[in-house]
Order: C-alpha cells, then structure tokens, then sequence
C-alpha cells in the first residue's frame, strides 16, 4: 500500500516537473522543502543529465535564490525559483528592488502551507494567510494548483514569465499529492 | 594613517583597468557602484541599484550560465555579511569565472560610515575560508593588488582592505530598464 502511495506521489512530482520544463525552464535554484522534496530530487538528477540542459543550485536563504535567479535571467536563461511559502517573506524587497526594478523573468514554485484548513502546524499560519498578499504586492501572476488537472498551468505561468518580463507563481497544496482521497 | 590605506575608486579603477574586454562586472549598490559608473561607464556594467546584499548572488547565477566570460562583482565588507550564505554557496558551486572583490572599508559608507563588522572583530579573508571557497586572498596595497591581478588565476574572493575617497561619486542617472537591456544586448551580441 505504501508502496502504491509512494509512486503515485512520483508520478505527480514527474508532471510537476514535465511541466516546468515545457515553460521552458533551464535553471533552477531551490530552498527545500518537505512537500517539493520528490520535485527537487527530480530536478536535481535532470540536472546530473548532461542530455538535458537544465542547471540546479540550491542556495541558502530564498532572497539569495533571487539574486542567483537574476543573475542566471540576465545571462539568458529562464530561472525559476522553489521555495516553501516563508520563503517569500525572506525574499520580497529582493523580488521588488531586484526582480521587478529591472523587470527580469522569474518563475515561482512555492508549497502553500498554513492555510485555513490546515492548522496542524501554527506557526505556518501567519505567512499562509499572507502569502496571496504578498505576491499581489509584488504584482507576480499567481494561480493556486491543488488538483493533478491544474498542473499544466506550470506551463504557462513559466511562459508568461519570460515573455512579459514579470513574476509569476505557483502555488502547490499538499491536496495535489492527496488526491484523490487516498489518505482521507 | 588612513591614507596608507587603498582608496575604494582606486580599487575599481585598477581592476576595470586591468580586466577589461575579457570580463563583465557587477556593482552593489550606493557608492561603488557610482564609482563604477563613473570611473568607466559601459554595456559591460551591471550596476545592482537595490536588493543590498545580493551582488555576489547575481554574480554567482551569471556566471553559472556564462561559461565563456569571466564575472568580476564588487561587493562591500557590510552587504556581503548581509548575505554570507552566498560565500557556503560559492564554496559549493561556483565555477571557476566568478570573481567576488570585497572593498572592505569596514564600514556602512553609503549611509553615513556606520562601523560595520568588520571594523571590530569579524573578518571575512577566515569566514570566506571557513565557508569553504578554496581561493581566497586578502589584499592591503597596491602591490598586493596588482600580484593578485597579474595571477595565472584570479581567485574566487578577494578582500581589499580601502578606505572611501573624500569625492563622493555622482548619482548614476541611467534607469534600470536601459542597465539591464544594454547589459544583456552585450551579452547576447557582443560589443
């Protein structure tokens, strides 16, 4: 059973990542988290791949994410960003005075914790009833994806990034892994 | 005493100098990168206009998708102490064209020459050791600077002690939009 479980849970990490690389994403910086944990391993082995052309570097803090993102956008390539939602308090005058200011293209893939519902953990309470905020704040096109069918919008949020020079987001639920009712 | 010390426009001005045509280079914000605009102004210039802390960030992501230019960032003592996750990351990660110059006045300069760190017990040649960055040198004169300069290698963090020039560096008065888009035009298609 728990095997069942576990692979389901690859399955849904490998769309995750099928689609980012659809969005055309060939650069990705990353402070883990839990729930992204299956995403990560995945990018990190696409990145040992020398056939595809994708570059992982994990950083130490989400604001230093937005620079090297910056860095690797102003060099030609298209960066996104994973981080736990915490991770955008860490990085909003970055995301402002950085990533907006020069207009840069910066994809989002940021884990929804702490939202009403989920109150197991309450110290991921406040930033989750920020998070929407936040990213309206730094005027980022944001979608909330919590069900297998929303994935594909990875896609072109990616896109959209690059194309308008401008932030967008994905906002991944634990629901996604979790449907459908597996372990409710 | 202070006078012995390197100035930080000097600093700039020796190093742009020196690796110009075969580098592009990345400034933090406030004063350096005023010097920078103003000492030799170019497509090849990043100037980094907000985000204090990140100079060293930018560089590392460029340079990890350039493999054919070197990367020369000028960072200060308080702004990198702002973000020393960079130098774990740097130790890392970094290939070998980044080259992170820290002009360490030991102070806040830009806002009114605040002590930082630095002018007390920190030093950043050992943090950037311990972090793990493999060629690391700490430069105090002219001589020390041109040594390093002349290298087969430049190394991955240089600190430079200096001391700021009496000058105050003019406002740089390009707008960020037309930074970022010359900058990448010379990227992407040369001169």
């Amino acid at each position: 059973m728990e095997r069942i479980v576990t692979r389901r849970k690859k399955i849904i990490d490998r769309t995750i990542v099928d689609a980012m690389l659809r969005g055309n994403i060939d650069f990705v910086s990353s402070v883990p988290c839990s729930l992204l944990a299956g995403v990560l391993d995945d990018i990190s082995n696409f990145s040992n791949d020398r056939r595809r052309k994708l570059i992982h570097l994990p950083v130490t803090r989400e604001e230093e994410g937005v620079g090297v993102c910056a860095g690797a956008y102003l060099g030609g390539s298209r960066p996104a960003l994973l981080m736990q939602n915490s991770g955008l308090g860490n990085s909003t005058n970055a995301l402002l005075s950085l990533t907006n200011l020069y207009k840069l293209g910066l994809f989002l893939l940021v884990s929804f914790r702490g939202r009403v519902g989920e109150e197991d953990i309450e110290a991921q309470m406040p930033m989750g009833g920020a998070t929407e905020k936040i990213l309206s704040v730094v005027g980022a096109k944001s979608r909330v994806i919590e069900r297998q069918t929303d994935v594909g919008a990875i896609e072109s949020l990616a896109k959209i990034a690059y194309q308008k020079e401008q932030i967008t987001a994905a906002l991944v639920t634990s629901a996604l892994w979790n449907e459908p009712g597996e372990t409710q | 005493m202070k006078s012995s010390f390197l100035i930080t426009r000097d600093v700039i001005e020796t190093i742009v100098n020196r690796l110009s045509g075969t580098c592009v280079f990345i400034s933090n914000l406030g004063y350096r990168s005023r010097e920078l605009y103003s000492t030799a102004d170019g497509p090849d210039k990043f100037y980094m206009l907000g985000s204090m802390g990140l100079a060293s960030s930018i560089g590392l992501g460029l340079s990890a998708v350039l493999e054919n230019r070197e990367v020369i960032v000028f960072d200060g003592d308080a702004s990198i102490i702002m973000n020393l996750g960079s130098l774990g990351s740097i130790a890392n990660f970094a290939c070998k064209n980044l080259h992170v110059f820290v002009l360490d006045n030991r102070s806040n300069a830009s806002t009114g020459g605040q002590n930082s760190p630095t002018a007390m017990r920190t030093d950043l040649f050992k943090i950037a050791k311990a972090a793990g960055v493999d060629k690391v040198a700490r430069v105090t004169d002219k001589r020390a600077l041109m040594l390093v300069l002349n290298g087969k290698e430049l190394p991955t963090v240089v600190i430079v002690r200096c001391t700021d020039s009496n000058i105050i560096p003019p406002v740089i008065p390009l707008s960020p939009i037309r930074i970022k888009k010359r900058f990448m035009e010379y990227l992407h298609h040369g001169e």
